[in-house]
């Protein structure tokens, strides 16, 4: 079994798994499998996550969860061993081997010196059985240092490494490729030299210019994770310059090719209503009808329901639901405002009122469609929200969306 | 004000003296059991969880309820309303014009949940527990991770009695 220890001040710690997590959560150190992120879990976000992490240049993936065998609770001597762990993660041929390994690693993969290894060297002595005769293969490595070293701990060769490239070389695993974004992408690059033709060599190498530069990557990452807003900011900086100006336009061009059709997805409603308040509790008693845009019948409207379907599983629907009970855009902001629930085939939104809709209440439902989810500050929304379909500030809001890739609807319904 | 403030303690005192008093002079009143005092050091002490036999009266006592309640929103930095019914699925996120509120399932243990909030105003003042009230009427409080920057992460058992209730949109959010 291929086995990394962290060497501490309190006996060598076991790196008992890794694991990939959603990237919208921070990467974890916890405590034996146990729903207990251990405090130094910041340190370990950063040494995993891009631009600062080196985890992430390695995986190209942005979060991880770490468990250990025994507390962490300070420095960043963990790294070294954190570092083969995760490398040996990616390649399972790995032989059997025991490592206990310190050391606190650069940006540029090198090992610098931590504090008190002669200490972390004494726990492991007195931690590990007194010889090594018959056990599989083990080594400790840490950072190469001015105080002389032990050759051995209990049978087992002790190591000063420089860099991670030694250590890796010492444990028996391949040395894995830096990859940044930019080389991510760099195989559909040269996919599309390959297709080029003398016609198109001019755009192809401004294609490729662009790509080297990595704005593609970076705004790619940002739409990715759903941080549209930063993704606006970002093109609207870029266009600033004369030169950017070219790889935005293209990556608009982008946005604009992959943008879904306004008929690519639907909305539609349930309004139900019962003859009074005591009915509205009572499924038995309430009717369901097709939503429309209005309603001036004598009914309590207990529940409004809407839709939005699509049956394109690659379209990401979103939006929300306002209710504005004296009319649309009066008031201080809708009364409620709610995300809807995420189906298969779409999104449901469901509202119950504690104030029904009396004359001139009004709700608008807004969805959003697009290549993917939105996170973040979305501050389109109060305009969608509150201004009157067609309006300026409508219209603004809707087309700082259409210019990200994204189809704004929006369904209005009022009581007469 | 300091949790150990003797004029503050002494205020409390009072009132649960007041309040004993009126309930014992209107006959036909039901005796309330959970002592303002009480009440204001769940709310106000970190370390300090309700008994089991006070949790389980507080669940049935809308005037308890109404009291802690009061306590919480008035000292709360920001809150979350509970969400119109939804028709199906479970709540994984609540959203208000300051802070996003985020549960996502672990893809190496989905029996744990990460809980993250993150503030909208990087000037905000970070909060340090959250407060739900559920739909039942109990109240749960989780002390939170110190902030990194605008967010903070928990890792929680999805059986957590705070992951249960926020997963339920009639829960209502409070963060002190």
């Amino acid at each position: 079994m291929f086995a990394v220890h962290i060497l501490t001040t309190d006996g060598p710690v076991a790196i008992q798994r890794i694991s990939e997590e959603d990237p919208v959560v921070s990467s974890v150190i916890c405590l034996d499998g146990r729903a207990q992120a251990l405090p130094i879990s910041p340190a370990y976000d950063a040494f995993v996550r891009n631009p600062v992490g080196v985890i992430e240049k390695m995986t190209g993936h942005a979060a991880y969860r770490m468990d250990v065998s025994s507390r962490i609770d300070e420095g960043r001597s963990w790294q070294l061993a954190a570092y083969i762990a995760h490398v040996a993660a990616r390649q399972p041929d790995a032989g059997p081997m025991q490592i206990y390994a310190s050391g606190e690693i650069d940006s540029d993969l090198r090992v610098r010196s931590v504090e008190y290894v002669d200490l972390k060297l004494a726990a492991l002595a007195q931690a590990l059985p007194k010889s090594q005769a018959n056990q599989q293969p083990a080594i400790i490595l840490v950072p190469a240092q001015d105080a002389p070293l032990p050759e051995h701990i209990n049978g087992i060769p002790v190591y000063a490494v420089s860099t991670v490239e030694q250590a890796l070389a010492l444990v028996g695993l391949n040395t894995p490729e830096q990859i940044d974004a930019t080389e991510k992408l760099s195989p559909g690059a040269r996919f599309m030299q390959m297709k080029s033709r003398a016609t198109v060599v001019l755009i192809l190498l401004s294609v490729l210019i662009f790509w080297v530069g990595g704005d593609l990557a970076r705004w790619s990452a940002l739409m990715e994770q759903g941080r549209i807003l930063d993704l606006e900011e970002a093109l609207i900086a870029a266009d600033q310059s004369a030169f950017k100006r070219f790889h935005t336009g293209l990556y608009r061009q982008w946005l604009a090719f992959n943008k879904p059709g306004i008929d690519s997805f639907h909305v539609d409603g349930d309004l139900i209503v019962a003859r009074d308040e005591a009915a509205c509790s009572d499924p038995a008693k309430r009717q369901t009808s097709v939503l429309g845009t209005e309603y001036n019948g004598p009914n309590v409207i207990c529940a409004v329901e809407m839709r939005a379907v699509t049956e394109d599983s690659k379209m990401s629907i979103v939006g929300r639901m306002g209710y504005w009970p004296t009319g649309l855009g009066q008031g201080p902001r809708a009364d409620r405002v709610m995300r809807g629930s995420k189906e298969a085939s779409g999104r449901t939104w469901s509202l119950t009122f504690r104030n029904r809709p009396q004359k001139g209440a009004a709700l608008r439902l807004v969805v959003i469609a697009g290549g993917g989810e939105i996170h973040g500050a979305q501050p389109w929304y109060q305009a969608l929200l509150s201004s009157p379909l067609g309006s300026l500030s409508f219209n603004t809001a809707a087309r700082r969306l259409d210019a990200l890739g994204f189809v704004v609807k929006a369904y209005d319904w009022h009581r007469e | 004000m300091p949790t150990d403030d003797p004029i503050r303690n002494l205020a409390l005192a009072a009132i649960d003296a007041d309040r004993q008093i009126k309930t014992f002079l209107q006959p036909g009143v039901k005796r309330e059991n959970i002592a303002i005092s009480t009440l204001f050091r769940f709310a106000n002490d970190p370390g300090y969880e309700l008994p089991a036999d006070l949790a389980q009266h507080l669940e049935n006592d809308p005037i308890a309820q109404a009291n802690l309640m009061r306590i919480i929103s008035n000292a709360a930095l920001e809150h979350i309303p509970m969400l119109a019914a939804a028709a199906s699925d479970t709540v994984t996120r609540r959203e208000t014009d300051k802070t996003v509120l985020i549960l996502t399932p672990s893809r190496a243990d989905p029996a744990q949940i990460y809980l993250t909030i993150e503030m909208k105003d990087p000037e905000a003042a970070r909060p340090s527990q959250i407060f739900v009230s559920a739909a039942e009427g109990q109240w749960h409080k989780l002390q939170l991770a110190p902030f990194v920057g605008v967010r903070t992460q928990t890792i929680l058992e999805s059986e957590h009695e705070v992951i249960v209730a926020l997963s339920h949109p009639e829960a209502v959010v409070y963060f002190r």
